[in-house]
């Protein structure tokens, strides 16, 4: 059970965290990192905007404002999304495997730092240098309210989405730190278990959907209603396990008025299947997964024999 | 329930540093197994509070491996250890604040500066942030980094970041050192310096236990020594009580003014002396050179050298050849691991 006085100690007084940060943002690594990313942001920013301006026949054509700020917010999503997925395993996958290829490992473990206050350091260095990123951006992100029509909901749910997206993909690449000794190995299962995630996972799922429906040639109503059921159930579940899909499906439900908490799927013959909404599934699960891992790393770190 | 601390058989009852404590490192029945091969085989050994226990062998001895189980680094397949009467095995943070362990490796933040890698160590021991300024000038006083208190670790030299390493076991003021070959990879200048600092250290009562392969330190420093070979303890005692083993006759050299023949003469007459030998002395100097075997113990020695000066012989050097301390290592080796 984790006390106050504990979390301050993994948090606050945490050493590891002190020299990770003071390290990182020597040298002009970060520098280059937080540059290219601002930039990407802003000339996919400016892009957009003058397609919106070129393309827009009256600026009193409130609707298409609308759905030009709500386009520009999804923009502004996507990319961050991306950013944090090449970003996240790239931080963490080197935090444990690195020190036993430095030979400092040993040096830790005889000091009085836990394991589990070595791998929360690491872990937490490099959520916070996600943070600075996604919050550097923040003033390229005001564009999309400044336009208008996006929701308070859009919001709240997009940074949850973004900020659970950085837990796990940072918790990843510490799980596989503590499980190899070799930087290089766990920075490429690292990466590969953040593309399965992304691109993998949608992919498996569509094929097993086209396989259990028979193929693309048959439509909705010649498919039985407990195969419907079991389709939209694998289908929900595969966006909810992906933070692209699971974004789109909640921006779809509330343009559809469905509401932030319940999905309503309808079947063939009328009745709707409620199951609740992606995005509660994917920070629940995430997150669970997220703490698995940080434990097991924490396990791992304390029994590893150099 | 979780027994939070053990005592040692002979340990009495202490939480931190129980100056008392005669033992300050107790191995009981050691042994560690890699698979099928014993790295270190039931050993069992005491080092008392205030020594330098110098832990010599061949390499593949198990010295690293005793080295990392005391550290607590490695659990022992069977057996004991206990650091001023504390298990480790069931006392690991309590014997951690008793030790400071230098491994034979160097472990390097390239990015941080000596003073911010020292600062992280302290921290890791949970020294307050007010204490550690004063804490970090005087250890790198101690160990004359104080100028490079600013540069990068990985610009240091190999002989600087050795010290620095010493330094950051230093960091908690630990009782008991443990120094896996202090000195390897050195050039003499800075084996010297590393040596100088372990004197220092014992000076100050720390006690090291500390191995190595080179015989020099072991005979400047060591007020006792083991002898490790395939994972057995196979001598172990004063340096002099074990040249006396291995061979109960040292040579010994003397270089006079002049006087030889007096000298050779005096020399024959005592009990214990044989084997006298006149060396070649240098080519247009009066000084004369003999070397002679001597049984007897290192009062007997003493004796010898009072006698001849007593007689009034200008004695101008009197020592015992240190290829004497080769002759005990290979003696109590016998070239199991290469």
């Amino acid at each position: 059970m984790i006390t106050l006085s504990s979390a301050r100690r993994l948090l606050l007084r945490n050493p590891v965290i002190t020299r990770e940060v003071r390290t990182r943002m020597r040298g002009g690594r970060a520098f280059i990192v937080l540059t290219a990313h601002l930039l990407a942001l802003a000339v996919a920013l400016a892009v957009a905007y003058l397609l919106f301006y070129t393309s827009l026949t009256t600026g009193a054509n409130l609707e298409a404002r609308r759905l030009f700020g709500k386009a520009i917010f999804g923009l502004m999503i996507w990319m961050e999304l991306i950013t944090i997925s090449f970003t996240a395993p790239a931080l963490t996958s080197g935090a444990i495997a690195s020190e036993r290829e430095r030979q400092t490992l040993d040096l830790l473990r005889v000091t009085l730092l836990s394991p589990r206050a070595l791998v929360m350091g690491k872990y937490f260095s490099g959520l916070v240098f996600i943070f600075l990123l996604v919050l550097s951006s923040l003033p390229l992100q005001t564009l999309s309210f400044i336009i208008g029509g996006v929701l308070a909901q859009e919001i709240l749910v997009a940074i949850l989405i973004l900020a659970v997206t950085a837990i796990a993909f940072c918790a990843i690449g510490i799980f596989f730190s503590s499980l190899f000794s070799r930087v290089l190995l766990s920075t490429v299962l690292s990466y590969a278990f953040a593309i399965f995630v992304v691109f993998g996972i949608p992919m498996i799922f569509l094929l097993v959907l086209i396989v259990l429906s028979g193929g693309l040639g048959n439509t909705i109503n010649s498919i039985s209603l407990r195969t419907q059921v079991t389709l939209i159930f694998i289908a929900w579940l595969a966006v909810s396990m992906t933070p692209g899909a699971t974004i789109i499906a909640t921006e779809a439900a509330l343009l559809d008025h469905q509401g932030l908490l319940l999905a309503r799927l309808p079947l063939s013959n009328g009745v709707e299947i409620v199951l609740p909404s992606p995005w509660i599934f994917y920070v629940i699960f995430y997150l669970l997964i997220s703490i698995g891992m940080l434990w097991f790393s924490a396990k791992r770190v304390g029994s590893i024999e150099t | 329930m979780k027994k939070l601390y053990q005592f040692s058989p002979r340990g009495s009852l202490t939480l931190g540093y129980n100056p008392f404590v005669m033992e300050a490192i107790q191995l009981v029945d050691l042994t560690r197994c890699y698979g099928k091969r014993t790295a270190v085989d039931q050993l069992n050994l005491t080092v008392v509070s205030g020594e330098v226990f110098g832990f010599v062998g061949p390499n593949g001895a198990g010295k690293t491996t005793t080295l990392r189980m005391i550290a607590g680094l490695l659990p022992p397949t069977k057996g004991e250890i206990y650091v001023n009467s504390l298990s480790v095995r069931h006392s690991p943070l309590l014997v951690r604040r008793q030790i400071g362990y230098m491994p034979d490796y160097f472990g390097v933040y390239p990015d941080l500066q000596v003073w911010e890698y020292l600062d992280f160590f302290a921290a890791c021991y949970q020294i307050s942030e007010s204490q550690r300024e004063r804490l970090i000038d005087d250890l790198l006083d101690l160990v004359e980094l104080s100028h490079r208190k600013n540069d990068l670790v990985d610009r240091l030299s190999r002989g600087m970041k050795q010290r620095l390493s010493l330094a950051r076991a230093l960091i908690h003021d630990p009782q008991v050192l443990l120094l896996d070959e202090p000195a390897s990879g050195l050039d003499p200048r800075a084996r010297v310096e590393i040596r100088e600092l372990l004197k220092e250290l014992a000076h100050m009562g720390k006690t090291i236990f500390f191995s190595t392969h080179i015989l020099a330190d072991v005979a400047e420093i060591c007020t006792r020594v083991g002898i490790l070979e395939a994972g057995h303890l196979v001598a172990e005692g004063r340096l002099e009580d074990l040249r006396l083993i291995a061979s109960p006759r040292r040579r010994v050299a003397l270089t006079l003014l002049d006087q030889v023949d007096r000298a050779e003469a005096l020399l024959s007459t005592l009990s214990g002396v044989a084997n006298i030998e006149r060396l070649d002395g240098n080519t247009g100097s009066q000084r004369a050179s003999l070397s002679f075997e001597f049984a007897g113990d290192d009062a007997g020695l003493s004796s010898v050298l009072s006698q001849l000066v007593q007689s009034g012989l200008p004695v101008l050097q009197f020592h015992e050849d240190q290829h004497d301390l080769e002759e005990v290592f290979l003696r109590a080796t016998k070239g199991i691991v290469s």
